[in-house]
């Protein structure tokens, strides 16, 4: 499957990057919204992962972008604690699944091959 | 005498200097001023660009290493990671191993589960515990505060004492972390400081705590019940949030006696709670409130939430409010007589 992440944080975005491309995913990455949103047009995805706080561009914009260009590309948001309205907000646009922070990479990737599955 | 004849010297000489070496002397001092500051700037900007090109380098020599960290399973994982030659000599360096405590702290606070431990297990291995507790105890507060959030984060609660005396520390930011960590580390018990403080809570960090309590259920009702008794308003009015929150009706009754509770602000949360908490006694406590409350704005609180919790059942009270003289009063009455008819 053909995975866009979208993680401000370097590590973080690594760790899921190694994690998933360790269950056979093609992935790629990004850490900011903006670029993100120019990766969606080249690389097309089957699933997109993306944190809300971002620098250019949020999540959610990242988010809405998704449903608009092909609204059965789902998309899973990651949030921080806390961040329930965002979370709401998220899902009125269309996202598919939702992770807090902190968050296991096992439990990503068990909810990716859900994904995975289905899209199978 | 000698100093005498010196000033006079001194001003003898200062009436022979011309208008004009006046002016050439105050631009060279204005120049070499401008000169120095700049030269202050490069050189604070030099040393930033250097520190920030140190700490790049550094991030990148660590994420290969702590990736592999991060993602080891319970079967490889052994009570000692290793570490590449070149991050060993580089974390000889205090430098380096406070940027690695960094990135430790800001990871745990972005991933749980196995790799959670993981980066804990290595920030104990490190000793990086050490940094963490001079920071905490630092005269800085913002060091103490950091120090604190650091040791909370990766779970030290070796150090919970120390944590529990710093609760109860005047600078307000050091209490706030401190008293955050003592609930992250041990939960509602983490809270038996509320019987020493003095100082009130603030509304920000009752959120913060409230937050940090959401997904426990309270287990232990006495102690609650002895936070409402608390001579500090704050404190009563957190337990009535955290009552509200956690829909805790075993509580009714305590709330209901907090309606005559001699802050203003604990009665207002008492209302609110009440309005979480629904049942007749606690409309019949509102109602039979209501005539006793001085404040408008507390009477207005109470309509609104027999508004929102109310039955037919609160009508007769409320046709009797329909004769109070006060404009502001009959309004909100009509309104709330107008909605529970509604309902019916």
């Amino acid at each position: 499957m053909k995975i866009l992440i979208a993680e401000d944080e370097p590590i973080t975005l690594a760790t899921m990057e190694f994690r998933l491309a360790k269950d056979g995913h093609e992935v790629v990455s990004t850490d900011n919204g903006q670029d993100a949103l120019s990766k969606l047009q080249d690389f097309m995805p089957d699933l997109v992962i993306t944190d809300i706080m971002m620098p250019f561009a949020s999540g959610l914009e990242v988010l809405s972008h998704v449903k608009k260009m092909n609204a059965r590309i789902p998309v899973i948001v990651l949030s921080a604690m806390g961040q329930e309205n965002v979370v709401l907000e998220a899902f009125t646009l269309g996202a598919d699944d939702y992770i807090t922070k902190p968050f296991s990479p096992n439990e990503l990737a068990l909810r990716v091959k859900r994904f995975s599955m289905r899209i199978s | 005498m000698p100093v005498a004849t010196f000033f006079i010297g001194m001003y003898q000489e200062l009436q022979r200097i011309t208008a004009l070496e006046l002016f050439y002397a105050t631009i060279a001092l204005f120049t070499s001023i401008i000169l120095g500051l700049i030269s202050a700037m490069v050189f604070i900007m030099l040393a930033k660009s250097k520190q920030a090109a140190r700490q790049k380098h550094l991030q990148s020599t660590f994420k290969q290493w702590l990736v592999s960290i991060i993602l080891q399973e319970p079967d490889e994982a052994n009570t000692f990671f290793s570490m590449p030659e070149e991050i060993s000599l580089a974390l000889q360096k205090r430098f380096a191993r406070r940027a690695l405590l960094e990135e430790l702290v800001r990871l745990k606070s972005n991933l749980s589960g196995r790799a959670g431990d993981n980066l804990q297990q290595l920030y104990n291995q490190l000793q990086l515990h050490k940094l963490s507790a001079h920071d905490m105890h630092s005269s800085k507060w913002y060091l103490k505060a950091k120090g604190i959030q650091e040791l909370a984060t990766m779970d030290q609660k070796t150090y919970l004492p120390e944590i529990y005396t710093l609760t109860l520390h005047p600078n307000v930011q050091v209490r706030t972390e401190a008293q955050t960590a003592m609930v992250c580390l041990q939960g509602y018990e983490g809270l038996t400081f509320f019987k020493q403080l003095a100082y009130p809570l603030t509304e920000w960090h009752q959120v913060q705590l409230l937050q940090l309590l959401a997904n426990q259920p309270i287990s232990n009702t006495e102690m609650i019940r002895d936070w409402l008794q608390l001579p500090n308003p704050s404190i009563v009015q957190f337990a009535l949030k955290l009552i509200s929150e956690q829909h805790a009706s075993q509580f009714q009754q305590d709330v209901i006696t907090c309606l005559s509770h001699l802050e203003e602000i604990v009665r207002s949360q008492a209302i609110a709670c009440l309005g979480e908490i629904p049942s007749a006694p606690a409309a019949q406590a509102l109602r039979s409130h209501y005539s006793s409350e001085s404040s408008k704005t507390l009477q207005l609180n109470i309509l609104a939430e027999l508004m929102k919790t109310g039955t037919t059942s609160e009508l007769p009270f409320l046709q009797q409010l329909r004769l109070t003289p006060d404009e502001g009063m009959r309004l909100a009455v009509e309104k709330t007589i107008n909605h529970l008819q509604q309902q019916v």
